[in-house]
């Protein structure tokens, strides 16, 4: 895999190899005009394709500002050397997604080779910090209503929220978020760890608890890590446990790398194994 | 096909249909793909009619279904609202063809998180309405709202024309349950891998779709619709590049060629859109009146076709009067928001841009455009009663190339038919192109081969620009041979998924990669 990095400022897109890191990445555009900074799932010690080949943290509902949601077009190479590539546009209805097969199945059916990644234009932007006990419905209704120029990023302290300035829709969602009670504050370094991961709707209320870790959030959901670094199994009977008191659609799966876990379900409900 | 009947009632409800008269066969062997409706004019059968036709009372009628068909080794075709126009719900190999339409539960028990189930039976004008008495909205809003279904939005990646807010049927769908091709029912993102995305657009290839979880959002209150003349399409392309790269999030961003432009006539409210039916009627009667009504009468309508068909002949020169009958384009904006004050920062935002380097026109022609947004899609009848051929194709590229799309498809076309094009679903990294042209033949036969070279031409042109050759209408018989162009090297890995979901080939077989009776 290369680390080339091309950009097509004109279009917002960002050519570059999978094997490049986020950090490595962000620092080579950091001479144009764009930017990735807005990706939630962009963890600075992880590369492009590890992150696209690993389990999606958030549904892709639009605008959903993850790598995923942001993947324009993918090249791949399967495990059997044959090469795939999807045409470079906004959307087709092409059939099925065939770049889902690279994305987000665990390097099942091949690796992501080359990326094309929609950027923002760089510009201002105002970091906002949820307190803790933040009323959660309140929350979310304030990054639905401004969601084309709020990213909710988190940290190990919780909600961090990213504001795209330069528009009056921008000063809207800055004199919602003082009547919400958020304040300025700096994101901690986000970095990858090994963690088993709830996907839910969003709940009543965003509670801190020992043992799990806010990842994100979009319009409709929530997904919420179990530290996996004492255990698989225990992480995995934590997150079940909690999946199952949760309503709607919900989703259990192991973002774990090297770390033994139970083969995650799905794959195997549809008889399909990889090579 | 009596036989399927009496042998698949027993298995299904009281309140299930299975039929196999000639009328539901017939009506059920094609959608609203005009080339099917070529076929029909010509007096030619249409393809294969389905054996038999079933109308499941609930999702146990779609499992028993299902699981028949597997083991008797019958296709299965399920069908929503039979509003594709690609020739997707065709039941190319006969078989079973089951109506979807009665599975419309809906549970609003996660409305508050945004979140609703849906049965895939819905009519997405009759949901719309249900969740808007609960002021909720799913945002879709496709020219066949009132003929489709929810299970046919995820079965053809579909998109509505306020998807530049709202986005697009696979970002509003969380998870779907459909049964597999065995008669088991299963969902999609359970596990670590999201299979969600290869449900969307296979096109009833690999599940019969039972409902689908899907975002909803606060209903839209507040709406601002304002028209702007552009002096060029890239003016106005441009205008629209700077819009939706700002972070602004309008509704609707819909931009006409000259041609279209005049043809729309929505500058004023007070004007009618100017219809291709009525100009080709309008032709006709020009033509009778020039002929001897009492000695010739009988040959009226004869010589107004021959004078059309001159006409129509003579596409290069359309072409390029259409292109000079009109200096400016049209740009038709809109805003939609939950609140006023939302909907007025978007409007200062979206409209500001705009009105740089654009005339603004004021409100009339986007509120005009509005009210008649579906409209368009019940004008292309009477052109195929004069005798024409008329057909739509929607593409999509990045910005940097979408002016080069436009001018190799309008190049390699203008030989061939006439065309005029407007731009809309549009992206921070690029935007849709949506050609309708029209063309004609010298008889029936002709015709159709001419609506066929056409689409030979109109893919490859697509293709060797770069463009992905369907932006929402699907693939279905029509564009099969365009799958290789926007998945190089996809064939194999669909193949293996086919082959494990559905090793008997029984869901709607013959289409997508195994396309056995390609149209190009």
């Amino acid at each position: 895999m290369s680390h080339e990095v091309e950009t097509d400022e004109a279009s917002c897109l960002v050519v570059a190899g999978a094997a490049l890191r986020w950090d490595e990445l962000e620092t080579r555009l950091g001479s144009t005009g764009l930017t990735l900074s807005y990706l939630v799932d962009a963890a600075p010690n992880r590369t492009i394709g590890q992150t696209l080949g690993a389990p999606e943290w958030l549904p892709t509902l639009w605008p959903a500002h993850t790598s995923r949601a942001a993947c324009e077009a993918l090249e791949a190479s399967g495990h059997d050397g044959r090469r795939y590539a999807s045409v470079v546009a906004p959307r087709t209805s092409s059939g099925p997604d065939i770049r889902a097969f690279f994305m987000g199945s665990g390097g099942r059916f091949g690796t992501v080779t080359r990326v094309w990644l929609r950027a923002e234009r760089r510009g201002p932007v105002r970091w906002l910090r949820a307190p803790e006990g933040v009323d959660a419905g309140r929350l979310r209704g304030w990054l639905v209503d401004h969601v084309s120029v709020v990213t909710l990023h988190a940290d190990a302290l919780g909600f961090v929220a990213r504001v795209r300035l330069g528009t009056r829709v921008a000063d809207c969602a800055l004199e919602a978020a003082a009547e919400l009670g958020l304040e300025d504050g700096t994101p901690a370094e986000r970095r990858w760890q090994p963690r088993v991961v709830v996907t839910a709707p969003w709940p009543e209320r965003i509670v801190m608890v020992e043992g799990r870790q806010l990842l994100g959030a979009g319009p409709t959901h929530v997904a919420v890590g179990f530290d996996a670094s004492t255990g698989a199994e225990v992480a995995w009977s934590a997150a079940r446990e909690f999946a199952t008191s949760q309503g709607g659609p919900v989703r259990c799966f192991g973002d774990l790398g090297e770390v033994s876990a139970p083969e995650p379900p799905g794959v195997e409900d549809l008889g399909m194994r990889a090579g | 096909m009596t036989g399927v009947v009496a042998a698949l009632a027993p298995h299904l409800s009281s309140g299930a249909r299975v039929v196999a008269g000639e009328g539901e066969r017939a009506l059920y062997s094609r959608d609203c793909w005009p080339y099917l409706g070529l076929l029909a004019r010509a007096g030619q059968p249409s393809l294969r009619p389905p054996d038999a036709v079933v109308f499941p009372a609930n999702e146990e009628d779609v499992i028993a279904t299902v699981r028949w068909c597997a083991d008797a080794g019958v296709p299965l075709v399920p069908v929503g609202g039979g509003s594709g126009v690609t020739g997707a719900a065709v039941p190319v190999h006969g078989g079973v063809a089951i109506d979807m339409k009665r599975l419309d539960a809906l549970d609003l028990s996660m409305a508050e998180s945004g979140l609703v189930c849906a049965g895939g039976g819905w009519v997405g004008a009759r949901l719309e309405h249900e969740l808007n008495r609960n002021g909720l909205t799913l945002g879709h809003f496709p020219s066949s709202i009132l003929c489709s279904t929810l299970g046919g939005y995820v079965a053809t990646r579909s998109a509505g024309q306020l998807s530049s807010r709202h986005g697009k049927i696979e970002d509003m769908v969380v998870s779907v349950r459909f049964v597999d091709p065995a008669g088991v029912v299963r969902r999609t993102w359970t596990g670590a891998w999201d299979t969600t995305q290869l449900l969307v657009g296979s096109e009833g290839t690999l599940g019969v779709v039972l409902d689908a979880w899907v975002r909803v959002e606060p209903q839209p209150v507040a709406r601002r619709y304002r028209g702007f003349a552009c002096s060029s399409v890239e003016a106005g392309l441009e205008a629209i590049r700077e819009i939706v790269q700002s972070g602004a999030r309008p509704a609707v961003v819909r931009l006409y060629d000259e041609f279209d432009t005049y043809i729309s006539g929505a500058r004023k409210a007070a004007e009618p859109a100017r219809e291709p039916g009525r100009m080709a009627a309008a032709i006709g009667r020009w033509a009778q009146d020039r002929v001897d009504a009492a000695a010739a009468k009988k040959h009226a309508l004869r010589a107004a076709n021959a004078l059309l068909g001159r006409t129509m002949g003579a596409t290069i020169a359309l072409n390029r009067l259409a292109g000079r009958v009109h200096d400016e384009s049209l740009l038709i904006l809109g805003v939609e928001e939950r609140t006023e004050a939302l909907a007025d920062a978007q409007a200062e935002d979206v409209f500001a841009i705009a009105r740089r380097t654009l005339r603004d026109l004021g409100t009339a022609p986007g509120e005009h455009w509005y009210e008649n947004r579906y409209a368009v899609s019940y004008k292309m009848s009477p052109l195929i009663g004069a005798g024409l051929f008329v057909d739509t194709m929607e593409v999509a590229t990045r910005w940097t190339n979408l002016v080069s799309l436009y001018d190799a498809v309008k190049r390699a076309l203008e030989p061939h038919v006439f065309v005029m094009a407007h731009f809309s679903h549009a992206y921070a990294t690029g935007c849709s192109i949506y050609f309708t042209f029209a063309g004609f033949g010298v008889d029936d036969e002709a015709c159709i081969e001419r609506y066929r070279a056409t689409w030979e031409t109109a893919m490859a042109a697509v293709a060797g620009a770069g463009g992905a050759v369907t932006h929402h209408h699907g693939i279905g018989l029509m564009k099969a041979r365009g799958l290789e162009d926007d998945h190089a090297g996809g064939k194999p890995l669909f193949d293996a998924f086919k082959s494990a979901v559905d090793p008997s080939s029984l869901l709607n077989p013959g289409k997508l990669w195994h396309t056995t009776e390609p149209f190009l």
